[in-house]
């Protein structure tokens, strides 16, 4: 039940067109609705709680030096790393978060549901922390720490520590998503198939993932996001090294320092990438898939 | 290759059930025989449903064993159990439950491919077993683009390619338009009675059981309380469920032009329905409620009047069930009549008492038979 919650406020919070491109799709939503009038006031003041924001950096923003700003090195450094890590933590997500999913949402055992809470823990957990158990899991002195030391690997403050630290808060909202989207296919097909002959891997390869496939296919776009997003674990973990572990929003938070026009030009990047993940998503598989 | 199979005789497909589910108060113990096919009926709840699943698969028994030409699908003495994917078993439900992303001949190519035919053989036998059901135009359609009769149409060829020793049915018309069910009924009974399949199917149409099944079976409270000959369950039901879902008047004979002909050249008129074939078996079927009593032979509209005996009269309320004394031939005997109590006291009617029972021709109704009276 939290999860979902979460979630929602999650999907609020990233696609701030939302509210404003359901009202101009539906005009008429005052009439017949069977809303009590007053009901939309709050609404309206929610909604704009969150697009006056946008709009107030919108205007901020210094068009005349908007190219250059983005272009700078540092910039589309950061850009690029940002696009590579996420999607490598995307593929991560996908590689071991829809096995998790297929767990959660098809088997039981005694202790699924514990380990249901614990697999989710990442959505409810400060990203700082988040970062510091990862450094105290992959960092010199951690738990695995010493294993990829002897095999001349380290992992903290590198690349590779971004794309796990992104892989980490957003793995829960592959999983959540997806399991809900298996659960509500139901297992008819499945019984169907194994009814004709199918062998468990069968059913799983023509029948379980072809039905779900917009499902994983939002449920990535919404990881993606998250882990487009992600600061404070990225930079506990891998700190915020140019080029190498300074992604887009590390790159606006120090720009914010020095150079104010820039952080908000590089923001607003993050806006337009995060408009064009949720329309994706959306024009995919639907009204309110995410 | 249908043909092949028709020609065989009896094949594999012996199921022998002795099983139970305490939670759910079920427990059954049934014999099928090779190539036959055994119609289940009962109340909601009365656990068909549970039977088919312990069958299929998708249920445990608490206890008890159901082995299938022999080998064990499940025992839970000895601990065995076999998947489904591996029991050759074939369940047709309500929904045709086609994958809605394959088109209907992927649909139907499923069976064989799982099985490990190479993408040619099964395309080849998808397409042989859609001219069967006479759905080849939609091989290549989604299942959203076919009608309710027509998906139905692709499930029972998938189902049937997937060369299931048994093939269970759970109401596989009940979903479907009046408009269509005839037609597929028909394919249905050519499906199981031609090809000499072992079949277990659940169905509430009286219809069905007497078309399509050599045995009928009635469930009440888990357990199975009738078992016989399809015309006996129903003509002679014992059990309440039977007797409400059936109390009706059958005449088993063969089928005529305008009706049937018994063993004895008794002539009923009536209405043949979609799948009734002249020259086969076939059952004419009406109500008691339809049925007039005569003490002389009737002339008038009625087409259809019996010379028959008394044996008892049963009061109902307002109605008096009157019975006829059954000569066991199979014929006229064991007939029905419900009547007002006043025209019973009118027609001073008394077992042991010759009447004459008449009904018009357009209140019976000529089917099918599964098999030769």
């Amino acid at each position: 039940m939290q999860p979902v919650v979460t979630r929602k406020e999650y999907v609020t919070g990233t696609a701030p067109s939302t509210p404003s491109a359901g009202r101009t799709r539906s005009p008429a939503t005052g009439q017949g609705s069977g809303l009590p009038r007053w009901v939309f006031a709050p609404a309206f003041l929610g909604g704009a709680f969150i697009v006056l924001p946008l709009v107030a950096m919108l205007v901020r923003v210094r068009w005349a030096d908007f190219w250059g700003l983005i272009t700078s090195e540092s910039s589309l450094a950061a850009l690029e790393l940002s696009l590579r890590t996420c999607a490598a933590s995307t593929v991560l997500c996908v590689l071991f978060g829809t096995p998790m999913a297929l767990v959660l949402a098809r088997s039981s055992f005694p202790g699924l549901r514990f380990l249901r809470s614990l697999v989710l823990l990442p959505l409810v957990l400060p990203p700082v922390v988040g970062g510091i158990a990862l450094l105290y899991t992959f960092g010199r002195q951690g738990l695995l720490g010493h294993t990829f030391q002897v095999l001349g690997i380290r992992i903290a403050f590198s690349t590779a520590a971004v794309v796990l630290a992104q892989t980490f808060v957003a793995l829960p909202f592959l999983v959540l998503s997806l399991e809900g989207t298996l659960r509500t296919a139901g297992r008819r097909y499945e019984a169907v198939a194994a009814g004709l002959g199918a062998n468990p891997t069968t059913v799983l390869r023509r029948v379980t993932i072809p039905l779900v496939l917009p499902g994983l296919f939002s449920a990535a776009i919404l990881a993606f996001a998250r882990a487009l997003g992600e600061f404070g674990a990225t930079l506990t973990f891998a700190g915020s090294l140019q080029g190498v572990t300074r992604t887009l929003p590390l790159e606006i938070y120090l720009q914010r320092e020095s150079d104010a026009d820039a952080a908000v030009a590089l923001s607003l990047v993050l806006v337009v990438v995060a408009v064009v993940v949720i329309g994706l998503a959306r024009g995919r598989s639907g009204e309110g898939a995410l | 290759m249908r043909t092949e199979r028709d020609a065989a005789p009896a094949g594999p497909g012996k199921l022998v059930v002795d099983a139970a589910v305490t939670t759910r108060g079920v427990d059954v113990h049934l014999t099928v025989a090779p190539g036959e096919v055994v119609a289940v009926l009962g109340a909601n709840g009365a656990g068909k449903s549970t039977l088919l699943s312990l069958v299929s698969g998708s249920a445990r028994p608490d206890h008890g064993r159901i082995t299938l030409d022999g080998r064990p699908l499940v025992d839970t003495a000895t601990g065995t159990w076999v998947p489904p994917h591996e029991r050759g078993v074939v369940l047709l439900a309500q929904q045709a439950l086609l994958f809605p992303h394959m088109t209907a001949v992927a649909n139907v190519a499923f069976g064989p491919r799982s099985r490990g035919a190479s993408r040619r053989e099964a395309q080849e036998t998808a397409l042989s077993w859609l001219a069967a059901v006479d759905a080849t135009e939609f091989a290549e359609r989604r299942p959203h683009q076919l009608s309710g009769g027509q998906a139905q149409r692709v499930a029972i060829a998938r189902a049937l390619a997937a060369e299931p020793v048994l093939l269970l049915l759970d109401e596989p018309m009940a979903a479907l338009d009046v408009a269509v069910a005839p037609a597929l009924r028909q394919l249905l009974r050519s499906v199981l009675r031609g090809t000499g399949r072992t079949a277990l199917f659940v169905t509430h149409d009286l219809v069905d059981a007497l078309s399509l099944a050599d045995r009928v079976v009635v469930m009440e409270d888990g357990r199975i309380v009738e078992d016989g000959p399809a015309r006996t369950v129903l003509a002679q039901p014992r059990s309440s469920f039977a007797a409400r879902i059936a109390g009706i008047d059958l005449i088993p004979g063969v089928v005529t032009e305008d009706g049937l002909v018994t063993t004895d050249g008794l002539r009923v008129h009536g209405q043949v329905a979609v799948g009734a074939t002249i020259g086969e078996a076939g059952v004419a079927v009406f109500r008691p409620a339809a049925v007039a009593v005569h003490l002389t032979v009737p002339t008038g509209s009625p087409r259809n009047h019996f010379p028959v005996v008394i044996s008892e009269l049963e009061p109902r309320g307002e109605i008096v069930r009157v019975r006829s004394q059954d000569d066991r031939s199979g014929g006229t005997g064991g007939l029905v009549a419900d009547i007002t109590a006043a025209s019973a006291a009118d027609l001073e009617l008394v077992p042991g008492k010759r009447v004459h029972f008449a009904v018009k021709a357009t209140e019976v109704a000529v089917h099918a038979a599964a098999s030769q009276p």
